[in-house]
């Protein structure tokens, strides 16, 4: 299959790189730092399952930066243009390695909270690798999008107005009750809020702007529609 | 045609390439040779107008004209992180050739361009002559019937550059046809078959080296005497050649330099003056035209500013 061969060229050439890696483990653990100090104002049930969704947003968003910015600028993915590839082989090769480093962000995360805190709260374990796992697609999806569509120095500044904006508004730190009545509704505008009640109801069994069962349908909803529109437009984006 | 918002990239251009021809595109930077050879490789799409490759559209089916064409581009593009190896593997992967015949493909191909000692060596590390050779290796990988060159020696040393050359011609004599692009027109003329000189997006002129070089050009006339010539030799060497298209007139001490489209009559003006005026013509010199200057006559004729083809890098 030719995504899983680009897959595996990309982990070759870039995944697999020690800085690369580092910034996987480096990340939750200073976002676990951060987050114990929120812990006594937010509670547990708001805090630990906003580290695991900031933590797989992240990295399962980073990745595309570092596969089509940097091939963009080396002329390589222009030379890739002249293989026989469709819209599809492509998004869904560069969505992999942000699925994987995403899924594989939150597993590290999941093992240092288990040490540091000596115990991790998971109720509904399915629903943990549910909200896992669908976060991880959706996030790649989109900065696969954005790394496609903007010049690779704008890239970086748009997917980090996406990340911030998706960390303070969309539902991922601040629960509904703290937000301003007239900012809470943005949430919903976000793909994060509908992670994090996901990973929340399966790590607490509780949610805060949604329930569960609604933000997997629309997670699902999302992916699909983002898949196919990635996979139309990308073939366009790259031959004017 | 393409345009870009403004800008038109190519407009009004049309040729036909024979299957096992090699074709030249030659052209100064900007002209459009890249846009036409990524046009039809089916990885731009023209605005208007429309292309066939052993007769399927690159606009409507690029994966089915993928598969027909290889394609250098105008700079080194593989992976620089990973080896010739894992580079001409994975590109032969993407063909959907299995683990084992991708392997053997990447061996054999890069066997053939003399790349044994290199499938290790990571593509970044190579020097450009060699990264060229590997750029033709996996255009090759999957042995399509045409290969697409974007400028395959511009940034090269004189030598590396003939053995690329005499590589292209390799090629060509084993049946791929051929779609070359340059800036220099030596490199076109030296191994095309037939080309076309592309200026701002249109064609100039098409057809054979020698038809390029015999249309419009110029030859350098040299006449060497001695004896000393009068003071006005020069206004009646300038009067008595005019009718015959002379330019850029020069007379030394010994010699009488002139370039001429009417060698013939201008040469024998010229001897007759020399002689009426006592001088004693020694030998004569005739120069064919430089390529360059074959090339900026075709772009003045057809109101252009000549650009000088000669260096600067591709657009
Ligand atoms: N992506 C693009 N956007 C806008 N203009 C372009 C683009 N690509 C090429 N051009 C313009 O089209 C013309 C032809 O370019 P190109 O085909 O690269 O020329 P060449 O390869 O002969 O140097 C140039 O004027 C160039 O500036
Ligand atoms: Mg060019």
């Amino acid at each position: 299959m030719r995504a899983l061969r680009i897959f595996a060229k990309d982990l070759r050439a870039y995944y697999l790189k020690a800085p690369v890696l580092s910034w996987g483990i480096l990340f939750p653990v200073t976002v676990m730092a951060l987050m114990s100090l929120n812990m006594r104002m937010f509670g547990e049930s708001r805090v630990v399952p906003a580290m695991f969704s900031i933590t797989l947003l992240f990295a399962s968003s980073s990745m595309a930066q570092v596969a089509i910015s940097f091939e963009k600028l080396s002329g390589a993915l222009a030379r890739i243009l002249y293989l026989p590839l469709t819209g599809a082989d492509l998004v869904l090769a560069k969505s992999l390695g942000g699925i994987a480093y995403g899924i594989g962000g939150a597993g590290v995360a999941a093992l240092v909270s288990y040490i540091v805190a000596g115990h991790l709260v998971m109720i509904r374990p399915l629903y943990f690798i549910l909200g896992v796992v669908l976060g991880a697609v959706v996030y790649s999806l989109i900065s696969v999008l954005i790394a496609f569509y903007y010049d690779p120095v704008h890239a970086v500044a748009v997917l980090n107005i996406v990340r911030f904006s998706m960390v303070f508004l969309g539902g991922i730190l601040f629960p509904k009750a703290f937000m301003p009545p007239r900012l809470a509704w943005l949430a919903y505008l976000f793909p994060s809020v509908y992670v994090t009640e996901v990973i929340r109801f399966g790590m607490y069994n509780t949610w805060d702007y949604i329930d569960p069962y609604t933000s997997l349908i629309v997670l699902a909803i999302a992916i699909a529609a983002l898949a196919y529109a990635s996979a139309r437009i990308i073939i366009r984006i790259l031959t004017p | 045609m393409k345009r870009y918002g403004d800008t038109y990239a190519l407009k009004g251009l049309s040729f036909t390439v024979a299957r096992g021809e090699v074709y030249g595109l030659l052209g100064p930077n900007g002209a459009g040779k890249t846009t036409t050879l990524r046009a039809i490789a089916g990885a731009l799409r023209p605005t208007r107008g429309r292309i066939l490759v052993e007769g399927v559209d690159p606009a409507r089916e690029p994966l089915r004209v993928k598969r027909l064409v290889g394609v250098v581009p105008e700079l080194p593009s593989l992976f620089p992180e990973l080896t010739v190896r894992d580079n001409l593997e994975f590109i032969a992967g993407i063909y959907g050739f299995s683990r084992s015949e991708a392997r053997r493909r990447a061996r054999e191909t890069a066997e053939a361009l003399g790349l044994g000692d290199y499938l290790g060596v990571r593509y970044g590390r190579l020097s450009k002559g060699l990264k060229r050779r590997v750029d033709i290796a996996a255009a090759l990988i999957h042995d399509p019937p045409i290969l697409l060159l974007d400028e395959p020696t511009s940034g090269l040393d004189v030598i590396a550059a003939s053995r690329l050359r005499e590589r292209i011609a390799a090629l060509a004599r084993q049946g791929k046809t051929v779609v070359l692009s340059s800036h220099y027109i030596e490199e076109v003329m030296a191994l095309a078959d037939r080309a076309l000189i592309l200026y701002r997006g249109s064609k100039i002129v098409e057809g054979t080296p020698a038809m390029l070089r015999r249309v419009l050009s110029k030859k350098r006339v040299t006449i060497y005497y001695t004896g000393e010539p009068p003071q006005s030799l020069s206004v009646e060497a300038r009067e008595a050649l005019g009718a015959y298209g002379v330019e850029d007139l020069k007379i030394e001490r010994g010699a009488l330099s002139f370039k001429a489209s009417r060698t013939v009559e201008a040469l024998e003006a010229s001897i007759r003056l020399l002689r009426e005026r006592g001088l004693r013509v020694v030998d004569v010199e005739v120069l064919p035209p430089s390529w360059d200057d074959v090339f900026k006559a075709h772009i003045e004729a057809a109101g252009g500013r000549a650009a000088c083809p000669c260096g600067g890098r591709a657009g």
